[in-house]
């Protein structure tokens, strides 16, 4: 036979549906007995009851479309960071010098395209936008890929 | 879920139909407050997606949003420790509930049943705050103790232990409106 203490420590799981076919008999069998125990239950039951009273909400009608712009908003974040990350990483050597050949030709092609009285922008010029490193661009022209390289281990660490 | 985890737009907008309810409930009866809640139930469902990769193919949907949500609520409350300011806010009028079956009833019934339901929030919201989230999924989403004890990542003799003290909590702070 369980002592009222032992009722009280495993009423909750009772009105849960939580004990054993067992232990829920043997809980039953002292509140049939008890009337302190069986009042606490009668207590607990009807506290249960009133949590229902509490209300429920119901989402807004942008609910859907607002969590959609999230997901949205955040792989767009997501994206800009790994380019941040990718522009900041040190390249190496032969891509910075593929780079600089591309960027030398589309400058050169540019300069031919806005016409014979345009001044042709500089080789470092060209580099720097293309690396977007527009603070460099009065570096001498006799070693832009070494400038160049210089200003990406900077940024990143060891060149390659 | 499997169409999610493709990457399946429309299957996502179809999950966050079926659950959304759901969720802003669990988050607005942890929180007690209708724009927080909103912000982590909309939180909840950007981090399944994020997330979708690592959902267990075959396995249910249900309990792993509910590991995500209530690990929301937990940190939230942690992050903000907005206590004070949700038993202001479930002073205030605005924000009441609506319910779920509208009912015609007299004005004095109406504002009775409104004090009532003001008075249960604010007494879920007086509980410690895994009290809180056990009765909220215990009694709200009828989640099996062992199903809790996964959501909170605790034992089932831990569950049974929160929810003991806090139906004795809840007792204490209702007994005036407890039937005869």
């Amino acid at each position: 036979m369980l002592t009222c203490t032992a009722v009280r420590e495993r009423i909750s799981a009772f009105l849960d549906g939580e004990l054993s076919a067992e232990r829920a008999e043997a809980v039953r069998g002292h509140l049939a007995t008890c009337a302190q125990c069986a009042a606490w239950h009668a207590e607990l039951a009807a506290t249960d009851r009133l949590l229902d009273r509490a209300g429920a909400i119901a989402p807004a009608d942008d609910f859907t479309a607002a969590v959609l712009a999230r997901v949205r908003a955040r792989r767009a974040e997501s994206a800009a960071a790994r380019l941040r990350r990718a522009i900041a990483r040190p390249w190496p050597r032969w891509a910075v010098a593929a780079s600089l050949a591309a960027a030398i030709a589309i400058g050169s092609g540019a300069a031919w395209l806005t016409g014979p009285g345009a001044p042709p922008p500089s080789e470092t010029a060209v580099i720097a936008r293309q690396f977007g490193l527009e603070a460099f661009e009065d570096l001498p022209a006799g070693s832009v890929e070494g400038a160049v390289v210089d200003v990406a281990c900077a940024l990143g660490g060891e060149g390659r | 879920m499997d169409r999610v985890r493709a990457g399946d737009e429309q299957a996502f907008v179809a999950l966050v139909e079926r659950h959304r309810e759901r969720a802003l409930n669990i988050a607005y009866r942890y929180l007690g407050d209708r724009a927080a809640a909103e912000d982590l139930a909309q939180e909840a469902f950007v981090r399944v997606y994020e997330r979708r990769a690592s959902f267990r193919p075959g396995s249910e949907f249900t309990p792993w949003f509910h590991r995500i949500l209530t690990n929301l609520c937990l940190d939230r409350l942690r992050r903000h420790d907005r206590r004070d300011d949700h038993l202001e806010l479930l002073t205030e009028e605005d924000g009441q509930p609506e319910a779920r079956t509208p009912e015609a009833i007299s004005p004095p019934r109406e504002a009775e049943r409104g004090e009532l339901a003001r008075r249960v929030r604010a007494a879920l919201m007086s509980l410690p705050e895994r009290q809180r989230l056990a009765v909220i999924l215990q009694h709200y989403e009828g989640l099996s103790y062992d199903a809790i004890a996964a959501a909170l990542g605790c034992s089932r003799g831990t569950v049974d232990g929160l929810l003991s003290r806090a139906r004795a909590s809840l007792r204490d702070r209702l007994q005036e409106f407890l039937e005869d």
